[in-house]
């Protein structure tokens, strides 16, 4: 399961050596910059994914990515080896992310909308065939705080306690608002989409 | 997709977003090649501290002490300096030593033989 997990957090890293995240922090800990170099290539596209999917917005994504990368590097010395690094940083990147949703004064995980964002019309459901797209349309249109649980569970393979330690909230409430999540994506799912496309 | 386990998959399927072309570049730039500070954090704190402090004491006498109370307070000091310290022929002595040291010290001439010792090696 882990092994499933890292692979999928590092899918579009293209990394072929085989060295532990853990073994690579202490390398750039110790001045190596390829060591940190290749965490960056390992994890840059989930925690781009993680922000893209909470702020849905390039720019801001782009700049929280960054952002997240230069709190992690500036603070590695606090990281706990037998700690995950995925876990790390995307920990870093949805806090940074938070930061940015709260200045744009629309989010706080405790006083987010129950209600979801309208769903694209029929012109334009259209006009979306694939099952990707439509499954990311589902996503975008659940509300913030199952929108990040859901990205999470993603992109953290069905860690719960993963979840749970990066959005600091206890296991329960990761479990709910994923069985939320998943009731609202099949709703939609099954809904206009299927009428449409099937 | 109306099961969960069907759901499962098809996220599990999902592609992750497209990192924009120059984020790889961006973030390196931020952090491994980003240029050294020209201080460090510890200089940069004593700097700034002291700093504080001069601007503070200058407020502190600017609104505590007139202009005239402060130059007759350094006269004051250099009076007694002269009759007490400059007055005494002992003081006079070891400060004539002291410059005369540190004149000797200044147009010694010492041979940078350590340094070739070490480049020869």
């Amino acid at each position: 399961m882990a092994v499933a997990s890292a692979a999928r957090v590092r899918e579009a890293g293209n990394v072929v050596e085989k060295i532990d995240d853990g073994r690579l922090v202490g390398r750039a800990l110790a001045g190596d910059p390829q060591a940190f170099e290749s965490l960056v290539e390992r994890y840059e596209r989930a925690v781009y994914h993680l922000a893209y999917r909470m702020l849905r917005d390039a720019e801001d994504a782009r700049d929280a990515t960054q952002e997240a990368f230069f709190k992690a590097y500036r603070s590695l010395r606090t990281f706990k080896i037998e700690a995950k690094f995925s876990t790390w940083i995307l920990s870093i990147a949805y806090h940074a992310c938070c930061d940015r949703l709260s200045k744009r004064k629309r989010f706080s995980f405790d006083e987010l909308s129950e209600t979801a964002d309208p769903m694209p019309g029929p012109e334009l459901l259209a006009t979306r065939g694939d099952d990707a797209r439509r499954l990311r349309d589902a996503i975008d249109a659940l509300p913030e705080k199952y929108r990040v649980v859901i990205t999470l569970y993603h992109l953290q393979d069905c860690r719960y306690e993963e979840i749970a330690e990066i959005l600091e909230v206890p296991l329960g409430t990761v479990k709910t608002h994923l069985f939320r999540a998943k009731a609202l994506l099949r709703r939609h799912l099954a809904g206009p989409y299927a009428e449409v496309t099937e | 997709m109306n099961e969960f386990d069907d759901l499962d998959r098809a996220l599990r399927a999902l592609p992750l977003e497209q990192p924009p072309p120059r984020l790889h570049q961006g973030i390196l730039a931020a952090t491994i090649y980003r240029p050294p500070l020209p201080f460090k954090a510890w200089e940069t704190w004593l700097v700034g501290t002291l700093v504080a402090l001069t601007i503070w004491l200058a407020l502190f006498f600017h609104s505590a002490v007139s202009g005239e109370r402060i130059a007759a307070l350094v006269q004051r000091g250099l009076n007694a300096l002269s009759e007490f310290a400059l007055g005494g022929s002992a003081t006079l002595l070891w400060l004539g030593v002291g410059v005369s040291i540190v004149l000797w010290v200044a147009n010694l001439d010492i041979p940078a033989v350590a340094h070739s010792r070490r480049t020869a090696r």
